[in-house]
């Protein structure tokens, strides 16, 4: 696989939030403003991009029985770090965060990527890999937040807009328009591919767009 | 056999450790800029309640409503600053209310909530009403829609009356 491809794969082909449906909740949660979409997604490029590196780098110590515990030790790092730099140097982006900054731990993009790509590729293509993938992230995120912000709160990155501004539509700003929101991009992902992004009668190991990589090193 | 119980115990327990020590030097960095960040913060809010107050003076005493999270007397006696916490419909409501020495509201003042946008909005838009009433709080109605919300920050402001008499009833 070329690097080029690598990196593109995140930002289309298997785009985390909208191809591989993870990492939803930080995506339903955080996207009722476009500012802090751009935030979130670079966070979790931050920490997707260290965990990355560090599971590569590792590779070959990390013994298969503990790798789990072993990611998830080096997520927690870099998701620590991340909140007390925001914390110190961009204390409103901390604040619009909350509680979805610390809890990238647990977002499955970043052990899935490790887990799928990192542990078994080198450290450049990892890097890669997580650039694509965190470049991705946020791109589906912005997309969303955008589209609820200027319906919801009639205004885009905190700049109102005429007429949206003095008729939003609040429930976008809530959790189900953002379901709503969610549901219609994932549609017309799919129709814009043409159903080649999901499946639907694959579904299973062989639809999945991950299938070259995961099978790659054996099943685990 | 031995062995290989052994590895993957002492690689992960070097990795906890590495990741451990880098933390605890960022830590080392970070702390003095956040501590200093936040006491200027806390700082700047009381002076929005109070721009002539001076220096504040932490107080605390037996029987403060539990949901009195921090308390200040302005060193001028210019009157109390109550930070109370209730519990909203989304989460918790921290506001800071300044009540001066004649028992009437100086300020108040929204430091988080995490009400329904919108309908709770008219609730945090309505605070300057709040401003030169007496602990009878006449003539604050309940926001249509959102009255949970309504009614928590009602109450913050009551309980930091009821810190505000204990204080007074000790002087």
């Amino acid at each position: 696989m070329n690097r080029l491809s690598t990196l593109t794969n995140g930002l289309v082909k298997e785009n985390p939030v909208l191809v591989s449906l993870l990492g939803i909740c930080p995506v339903l949660a955080v996207s009722t403003q476009a500012a802090n979409a751009i935030g979130m997604g670079l966070a979790t490029t931050f920490v997707l991009l260290g965990a990355n590196i560090a599971v590569a780098l590792l590779r070959n110590v990390i013994p298969d029985k503990v790798r789990i515990p072993c990611y998830i030790v080096l997520v927690a790092g870099f998701v620590t770090l991340a909140q007390m730099v925001t914390e110190a140097y961009a204390y409103p982006l901390y604040l619009s965060l909350g509680i979805f900054l610390p809890l990238i731990t647990t977002n499955c993009i970043i052990l899935f990527r490790a887990e799928i790509f990192a542990k078994k590729n080198t450290v450049a293509d990892s890097a890669i890999d997580a650039l694509g993938m965190g470049a991705g992230f946020t791109l589906a995120m912005l997309a969303m937040a955008s589209i609820r912000e200027i319906l919801g709160s009639g205004t885009w990155f905190g700049i109102p807009l005429p007429v949206l501004a003095d008729d939003n539509i609040s429930i976008f700003t809530m959790a189900p328009g953002g379901f709503v929101i969610f549901g219609i991009l994932i549609a017309i992902v799919n129709k814009v591919s043409k159903g080649k992004a999901i499946k639907k009668k694959e579904f299973g190991c062989a639809g999945c767009p991950s299938a070259a990589n995961c099978q790659k090193g054996g099943a685990a | 056999m031995k062995k290989e119980a052994l590895a993957p115990i002492f690689v992960l327990s070097l990795i906890c450790l590495f990741v451990t020590g880098v933390l605890s030097i960022s830590d080392m960095v970070t702390r003095p800029v956040i501590d200093e960040a936040s006491a200027i913060r806390a700082e700047e809010a009381r002076k929005e309640i109070m721009p002539n107050a001076g220096e504040f003076m932490p107080i605390y005493a037996e029987g403060f409503p539990n949901t009195i999270t921090e308390a200040f007397e302005a060193a001028n006696n210019a009157g109390y600053i109550f930070i109370v916490t209730a519990k909203g419909y989304g989460g918790n409501i921290v506001i800071m209310c300044g009540i001066g020495p004649d028992g009437r509201i100086i300020k108040t003042m929204t430091l988080a909530e995490m009400e329904t946008r919108g309908l709770s909005t008219p609730v945090f838009e309505m605070e300057g009403e709040y401003t030169g009433k007496d602990k009878s709080l006449e003539g604050i109605d309940a926001v249509t829609g959102a009255t949970i919300t309504s009614n928590a920050y009602m109450g913050a402001v009551r309980d930091a009356f009821a810190a505000f008499e204990i204080v007074r009833g000790m002087q």
